[in-house]
């Protein structure tokens, strides 16, 4: 049996739970905006809960975002760290995927996230496989994102969701709130599934949207006799 | 005490760094150090195109650098995370993205392998650089110039900083980044002004002398920066290559006087207020590369009877080293570890000290 941390920091609060395979051995969680700063306390925390060392750990298994770009940061940067101290292997998972295995639908689903500024999230599976890419799509193209037929639906933009796209919402099941967060045991199943398929990629922040920042237009180019 | 073999993350602005150092702080005498490696990852590529630094893309530039620059500096050292006896961060100040990467990423390394962990304000390191490389003694007077800092004060030990002077509104670097920015020059903008100058005459453009006559040691640069930019809007036309060599030849020479001239009022204070010290003064950060700002800190050393400790060019930027000598020196006084280091983007070096700037909710900023 491998034992394996999963972490979440990218989709509501922080929280970190310990697996012996897909057996529960501890978990704690922090609802707080300013968590990430107590990552490692808390993850000390249900080491010694279940009476077990880091350097016992096998797997890694971390949220990556999407989210906000800050949660999306702090449990590939976590991961990272633990896995290069313990030789841990860390794995990286979506939050839209970790909340599709979470759902345990057979058929096709649609997780949507709230990504404000009027847009979304989104990315339809079936029986937690991806139907298509992750990607953020603005609110007036949300019946876009809807698979064929009937769905499922669930996430922290499922309600967004709805209101965006009246004409495709009758074909949505609404699943309920529960499912819209992220379930370790979720991140424990991909995180085995994973490596079992020999994955070995680092966990790298998932962000969707790129940074805030306009390439100023009125810089002159350096002229060549200024260059190194 | 035995030595300490410390590694030390740096991660508060552009640069990735991590280093490996390995000393002891004797109760008598002069502490002993060595830099094992010293791994600098900088991002000059991604914010060249925007004439500074982007906050956001630092940020994710550094979630994923953070442990490659440690398995580097490891390597380098020929040491294992399991052979250090503790691991320091930089917690802040600095941009709250990076802090926060660089955070995480050492309370795992630190949680994983079992070891301490110091959180370091990034401007101790720098204040305390003339202690890794030079073994200076307490007390001494320090001027950390940077991009982002100007700092003058009194280092009396870890923990124990005393601030004489700080800047009122820009950093010396950022001045030098906008000058640089304001002529075309690229970024980062200290280098390419200090390159332009060497051609240039200093005595064309005249530049004001900021502060003058008022009491106190404290710095001001956006007059500076202002003056700069109003000789080029003199010009006829675009400048040539000359008139921005004169410009920044101006900026340069007013820029390092004015650093002297408030050094040498804080030379008096230090020699009044540590009368039985051996005066000496530290000069850091990466303003304190810039040639001529050397050679007028080390010509108002001399006039004063100080001695002069200027930061190696491999230590001026942001490095790990800086950091993990920080961390050796807290623990050898006996500074409690903590797995819970916190990032703060505001963390004043001398927090006694009644705020300068930017009071409020976040903190002060200097």
């Amino acid at each position: 049996m491998s034992l394996i941390l999963a972490l979440d920091a990218a989709s509501s609060g922080v929280s970190a739970a310990l697996f012996e395979g897909e057996a529960p051995l501890a978990a704690r969680r922090l609802d707080e905006d300013r968590a990430g700063e107590g990552l490692a306390p808390l993850v000390a925390e249900i080491f010694a809960e279940a009476g077990r060392k880091p350097q016992e750990l096998a797997l890694i298994a971390t949220t990556t975002g999407p989210g906000s770009f800050v949660g999306a940061r702090i449990g590939p940067a976590f991961a990272r760290g633990l896995a290069l101290a313990t030789g841990a292997r860390a794995l990286g998972i979506s939050v839209l995927e970790a909340l599709a295995e979470g759902a345990g639908e057979a058929g096709p689903l649609l997780v949507a996230l709230d990504a404000k500024r009027d847009a979304l999230y989104a990315q339809a599976f079936q029986a937690g496989a991806p139907l298509d890419e992750a990607r953020e799509i603005p609110l007036t193209q949300a019946a876009q994102a809807a698979p064929e037929g009937d769905f499922a639906l669930t996430g922290s933009g499922a309600a967004l969701w709805l209101e965006a796209a009246p004409e495709a919402a009758a074909r949505a099941r609404r699943l309920c709130a529960s499912f819209d967060a992220v379930k370790p045991e979720a991140l424990a199943r991909i995180a085995l599934r994973r490596a079992a398929a020999g994955e070995a990629a680092p966990p790298s922040p998932l962000y969707l949207r790129p940074p805030d920042a306009k390439i100023p237009a009125q810089i002159p180019a350096p002229s060549p006799a200024d260059a190194v | 005490m035995a030595p300490l073999t410390v590694l030390g993350i740096e991660s508060s602005c552009d640069e990735t760094a991590a280093s490996l150092v390995r000393g002891e702080v004797p109760q008598e005498g002069a502490p002993k150090a060595e830099i094992l490696s010293s791994v600098v990852y900088d991002q000059m590529d991604l914010h060249a195109l925007y004439g500074g630094v982007v906050p956001e893309i630092a940020a994710r530039a550094h979630a994923e650098k953070i442990d490659r620059a440690v398995e580097e500096a490891l390597r380098k050292a020929g040491l294992t995370l399991n052979e250090v006896d503790a691991l320091a961060v930089t917690a802040g100040p600095g941009l709250i993205g990076g802090l926060i990467a660089g955070v995480l990423a050492a309370q795992g390394m630190a949680l994983g392998a079992g070891k301490p962990l110091v959180a370091v304000n990034h401007l101790e390191g720098h204040a305390l650089t003339a202690r890794l490389t030079d073994g200076a003694a307490y007390p001494y007077l320090s001027l950390l110039v940077s991009g982002g800092h100007c700092l003058l004060g009194i280092v009396d030990g870890p923990g124990a900083f005393t601030r004489l002077g700080a800047s009122l509104d820009d950093a010396p670097g950022e001045a030098f980044d906008k000058t640089a920015k304001m002529l075309g020059l690229g970024h980062p903008g200290g280098p390419a002004v200090e390159r332009a100058a060497q051609s240039g005459d200093p005595a064309r453009f005249p530049m004001p002398r900021p502060l003058i006559g008022r009491p106190g040691c404290d710095f001001s640069f956006s007059g500076l920066k202002t003056a700069a930019r109003m000789a080029r809007d003199s010009l006829a036309g675009a400048p040539s290559e000359q008139d921005k060599a004169d410009l920044c030849a101006a900026f340069q020479a007013a820029a390092a006087e004015h650093l002297a001239r408030q050094s040498v009022k804080a030379m008096k204070l230090f020699a009044q207020r540590r009368p039985a010290a051996a005066p000496a003064l530290a000069i850091s950060g990466g303003v304190a590369a810039n040639g001529v700002v050397r050679a007028h800190l080390l010509e108002a050393c001399a006039a004063q009877g100080f001695a002069f400790h200027a930061a190696p060019l491999s230590l001026c930027g942001d490095n790990g080293a800086m950091i993990a000598w920080v961390g050796l020196e807290r623990l050898a006084a006996g500074f409690p570890p903590s797995l819970a280091a916190r990032p703060r983007a505001r963390w004043p070096l001398d927090e006694q000290a009644a705020p300068l700037v930017g009071a409020g909710r976040k903190g002060a900023k200097a």
